[in-house]
């Protein structure tokens, strides 16, 4: 029995064992992927820049008494809707369709049967209200919102905030 | 002759002793390995196809310098992140996907459907059934109208469901011109033409038609808003 | 001719193309075509029918010429462009008004673009309706496609390198499908675009797409896919 054992224990252990040919090709092995996986990581690394020049995120607009009631201001550096609705109330809304990225317009006079002012995008005809929520056409959200906050008598921007329909109105 | 070898046929069950040999022979001939025919003419390279070669470099670019010289380029102002043009169109060759992207939505347009495109060129060659190309209605027409009818029924419903008509109506032409020679029995040069072509080739000549179709509406007949004009 | 004759008998002219002029025998022919690095992809003899223009319409051979002006065009080109963001522009005007020949050779570049983007595909459909993708031809059919989507990219890589309203909005769109790509299409975007928006660095990743990366792979695509034309066993 036991010489049995043995010999069968023998046998896989010339199989499992590592010779010097196992060795070193397991190793050539591993240095190459390391090698490649390293290569690849580092020209990622290289190829995301760490510096963009890029607009800044925030922006001030004001002072809020010039800013009529019932109107919007399109700031065209950052894409950005601010509109003042009659009671003082602000909010802001990116211009960029939600669809494939195209600069949104405002029409005060309504487009497409509607009457009411709405935001039309140029490039695949999506349609938004003056929420910026989706009337018509292939893009999948709302237009999104930023936050606003007063700071004296200025309204602060900024837009790498997003806010839910909740939180998107200032009240003066 | 007299050298002639003599071989004997030895049978036993030991493989080591007595290797036995497989010859497989096809029932047909497989298309790899069918013979050109041998009484095709051949003719010198140089100069019977240089020529040509060089007559067609100096046709492309006598062409390329003509079309040069009467159109322009189109070049339009500056680019400007804050006025997107109405409408903003993509290369030609890229406004069937535009016009994609105004039906679906843009995982499906953008990435799904050209993928598959991708795939499906791909796997032509592979495709077994195609190999052979025998007409659509060769075997078993009544299983295959079956199936044939009720895909594209399935398919035609789908693009109603997304408002796409310019999908579905050219659709519904290339079905019945595919299903034709299956009710019209009448011989004649048309309906045997398509009678010949596989399904492959119908696939192929449908998406074809859809593309170039997708590509002149997209073209032609959009305006501000991605709207339909009329040119 | 009879200059061209005398030229041929020159120990200069024999050293470099070392075929005798003139040729009178079968074998003077095979040896122009084999002894010659740039025409030796070609059999010696070749299937009158496969080479006539009703049997592959040339599609191919277009395809490649129209590549081969594309390249030529474009490197005169780049010798007036600089890939910088009010440069880029201003360098498209002075091609129309102030470099001698500029708009024409532009012209030349863009309309070959749009027209090898048509020969391709057609030399695809030839090539399908043929059945010439068959066994042993099915890899070479994949290089094509390969080939397809390279000229595809090549023209759309060069369509943002005016910097006029076109190309950016057509970029646009384009660079705003790779974001709904699942799991990474952000990141990869961000790659693309080297930044959240098109601007600098965006144009200099498309100048050396356009200019180096995808020319580099067409080069050895087509020389690939020529290579196994032959070895497939020659047009069909």
């Amino acid at each position: 029995m036991m010489e049995k054992n043995n010999s069968g224990m023998k046998k896989s252990n010339s199989e499992n064992k590592i010779n010097r040919r196992k060795f070193l090709i397991s190793l050539g092995n591993t240095a190459t992927g390391i090698v490649v996986l390293g290569g690849i990581g580092v020209t990622f690394e290289y190829l995301t820049p760490n510096v963009l020049l890029e607009i800044p995120k925030v922006f001030k607009i004001g002072p809020i008494n010039s800013i009529q009631p019932n109107s919007v201001i399109f700031e065209p550096e950052q894409r950005t809707f601010v509109v003042r609705e009659e009671q003082g109330s602000f909010y802001a809304l990116s211009a960029v369709c939600t669809h494939l990225g195209c600069t949104t317009k405002w029409n005060d006079i309504g487009a497409a049967g509607n009457s009411a002012a709405v935001i039309s995008c140029p490039c695949h005809g999506s349609l938004f209200n003056k929420y910026g929520e989706v009337l018509q056409g292939p893009a999948p959200r709302t237009l999104d919102k930023y936050r606003v906050q007063l700071e004296d008598d200025k309204l602060v921007i900024n837009t790498g905030e997003k806010v839910s329909e909740d939180e998107m109105i200032l009240k003066v | 002759m007299t050298n002639e070898k003599q071989f004997e046929i030895e049978i036993s069950t030991d493989s080591k002793e007595v290797p036995q040999r497989l010859a497989i022979i096809p029932e047909r001939t497989p298309v790899k390995y069918e013979l050109e025919k041998p009484d095709e003419k051949l003719v010198m390279t140089f100069p019977n196809l240089i020529i040509r070669e060089v007559i067609c470099f100096q046709l492309v670019v006598i062409v390329l310098a003509l079309i040069s010289l009467f159109f322009d380029a189109p070049l339009e102002e500056l680019a400007n992140l804050q006025n997107t043009p109405n409408p903003a169109k993509a290369p030609w060759y890229f406004l069937g996907l535009q016009e994609l992207l105004h039906i679906f939505p843009p995982v499906v347009a953008g990435v799904l459907i050209p993928l598959l495109v991708l795939i499906a060129l791909i796997v032509i060659p592979y495709f077994d059934i195609n190999i052979k190309r025998s007409g659509l209605w060769n075997d078993q027409p009544k299983k295959t109208f079956v199936i044939f009818s009720s895909s594209i029924f399935l398919f035609f419903l789908l693009m109603i469901f997304f408002d796409a008509f310019s999908i579905a109506i050219p659709t519904l032409l290339i079905y019945i011109l595919a299903v034709s020679p299956y009710f019209i029995k009448k011989e004649n040069v048309f309906i045997n033409a398509l009678a010949h072509l596989s399904l492959a080739e119908w696939i192929m000549t449908w998406f074809v038609f859809v593309s170039v179709l997708l590509i002149i509406i997209g073209t032609y007949f959009r305006g501000p808003g991605w709207n339909w004009v009329w040119p | 001719m009879k200059i061209l004759n005398n030229l041929a008998k020159t120990k200069f002219w024999q050293s470099v193309f070392r075929t005798k002029l003139p040729l009178s025998t079968n074998l003077d022919r095979s040896l122009v075509i084999f002894n010659s690095l740039t025409l030796h992809i070609h059999p010696v003899k070749v299937r009158l029918r496969a080479i006539k223009f009703s049997y592959t319409f040339y599609l191919g051979m277009i395809s490649f010429f129209l590549f081969f002006v594309l390249i030529v065009t474009g490197v005169l080109l780049m010798l007036y462009y600089q890939p910088a963001i009010p440069h880029a522009y201003r360098n498209m005007k002075d091609l129309e008004y102030v470099v001698s020949n500029g708009s024409f050779l532009r012209n030349m570049h863009r309309w070959s673009a749009h027209l090898m983007v048509i020969s391709v595909f057609l030399h695809m459909l030839r090539v399908f309706y043929k059945g010439a993708y068959k066994p042993p031809r099915e890899f070479n059919w994949i290089i094509g496609i390969v080939l397809l989507v390279s000229t595809l990219l090549l023209s759309y890589t060069g369509y943002l390198l005016p910097y006029d309203q076109l190309s950016y909005w057509a970029v646009t769109v384009g660079t705003n499908i790779v974001q709904y790509i699942p799991v990474a299409g952000k990141e990869i975007r961000f790659l693309l675009l080297g930044g959240n928006e098109i601007g600098e660095y965006t144009l200099v990743r498309f100048y050396v797409l356009h200019c180096v990366v995808l020319p580099l792979v067409m080069i050895l695509l087509i020389a690939f896919h020529f290579w196994r034309i032959r070895k497939d066993g020659g047009l069909l």
